[in-house]
């Protein structure tokens, strides 16, 4: 079965929070929750002072640490690489939010965490994400692994100054960066 | 003190796996002794600590199915670990009441097994994270470390006027340990910032916390002094208070430990 992934271009993304507002909403998240997340970063000083937004979500990781972590099998694989969380079987020990490099699972005020789905009942319908197909500067894509290997797979990397390193979980998330994103010497921007 | 229950439960266990290891030795030396408060302590402390952990979790009713990843998970291992070791404890401690010296003696020493286990697995639980400062072996040897001068600490206080391993012996053990912990603690300590963001944060949070790494060290010193220097008549008490004063010492380390945290993230790695 094909494998799904996400496709960020970086240079195309204003840090809006569309994405951000639009997953909240379908997903009904609680207040301080948010399955897709936007930061934003300031590099550089005058004359070249540059900043840069990355909206990030799950990574569906190939080798997932909050599945690796997870003690009841909550979170788990599918077989079309998405990285799911069966709220039943949670326990609520939180494991999974120290292990994820990304920071991405999310506690809630029933002591229950969750994560993004890549809004598996929309594709399954033939739907986008509502992440993508909210996002106004098309910045966001989202397809199977060989697709977005063959469309972008060419000036796309998964290494950036502000991400762990991608040999920890192999994440499913391609990036187009600007220059900006390769410096080391970021500070985060509340926008 | 949002994870009280897990400083808890991590001193608790370390310190059942700890003083077990010391009852084991001490009945090679001192076949009679039952140190029946000993074993008592123990019961009392690994029950104490499952229960703590279940406060920890959202849906404490299903701690069961933390068992499903044994093996996989590190955390699903030291559930299982700890359980097994809560149980072997309940049951050595009723077989010492029953006087069924045998059978005591070889749960003592399985439990030791299993509660050395534990005490690494524990460790490799908080390694196997995102988190900056709780990577490297500092963790395992703090971990190991802390169950020897705990169960030193614990063993001594429980003992009782039962005979086995002498004071003096117990507090040499626990400032090897203290030794071992310091001389792993203070290079980890000093490399710590060159492991990123996440671990710098952690390295400011320790730095606000100074009052409390001071008071860490001079407990643990000013207790090991007093357990290990030969006891006299007129002031027999103050072993047992430098143990205490250990135990505080520890559980500060513990509480910094937790404290230090910093969840690796976007932009804070």
């Amino acid at each position: 079965m094909s494998k799904y992934g996400f496709y960020i271009d970086m240079t195309r993304c204003v840090g809006c929070k569309t994405c951000q507002v639009a997953c909240k909403d379908k997903n009904n998240l609680d207040l301080d929750v948010n399955y897709r997340f936007v930061r934003t970063f300031e590099t550089g000083v005058f004359p070249n002072p540059d900043i840069y937004h990355y909206a990030g979500t799950c990574n569906h990781c190939e080798d997932p640490a909050c599945v690796k972590g997870c003690p009841t099998g909550a979170m788990y694989v599918n077989s079309d690489g998405i990285v799911l969380h069966n709220d039943d079987d949670c326990i609520g020990c939180h494991y999974c939010t120290w292990n994820c490099p990304y920071g991405v699972p999310q506690i809630f005020e029933s002591g229950i965490t969750g994560k993004c789905d890549m809004c598996q009942a929309y594709i399954e319908n033939g739907a986008e994400p509502v992440c993508v197909n909210a996002c106004m500067m098309r910045a966001l894509k989202w397809g199977t692994i060989a697709d977005l290997e063959a469309e972008f797979g060419a000036d796309a990397v998964k290494d950036i100054a502000i991400l762990p390193d991608s040999s920890l979980t192999s994440p499913n998330t391609y990036l187009k960066i600007k220059a900006a994103c390769s410096e080391p010497n970021y500070v985060t921007r509340e926008v | 003190m949002e994870n009280l229950a897990l400083i808890l439960f991590t001193l608790l266990m370390q310190a059942s796996a700890g003083t077990l290891i010391f009852i084991a030795v001490a009945k090679i030396f001192n076949k009679e002794a039952s140190y029946k408060y000993s074993y008592l302590c123990v019961a009392v402390a690994t029950v104490a600590g499952c229960l703590l952990s279940l406060m920890h979790l959202a849906v404490p009713m299903s701690a069961l199915t933390s068992l499903n990843n044994i093996g996989t998970s590190m955390l699903s291992t030291e559930i299982f670990l700890a359980g097994s070791l809560t149980v072997i404890s309940v049951i050595a401690v009723i077989f010492v009441f029953m006087k069924k010296d045998m059978i005591a003696t070889v749960l003592t020493w399985l439990g030791a097994i299993v509660g050395i286990a534990l005490v690494y697995i524990m460790s490799q639980v908080y390694n196997a994270t995102s988190i900056a400062i709780w990577q490297g072996s500092y963790v395992a040897v703090d971990f190991l470390t802390t169950a020897v001068i705990l169960g030193a600490a614990f063993f001594f206080i429980t003992k009782g006027k039962e005979e086995g391993i002498c004071p003096s012996c117990l507090g040499i053990v626990a400032l090897a340990a203290i030794a071992i912990q310091v001389a792993v603690a203070v290079p980890y300590y000093l490399e710590l910032s060159a492991l990123g963001a996440g671990a710098s944060a952690s390295i400011e949070i320790l730095l606000a916390n100074s009052t409390a790494i001071i008071a860490k060290w001079l407990l643990a010193i000013i207790g090991l002094a007093l357990f290990i220097a030969p006891a006299k008549e007129k002031a027999a008490a103050l072993p047992y208070i430098g143990a205490v004063a250990v135990i505080c010492g520890l559980a500060i380390g513990r509480y910094l430990f937790f404290a230090s945290m910093v969840v690796s993230q976007v932009g804070l790695v």
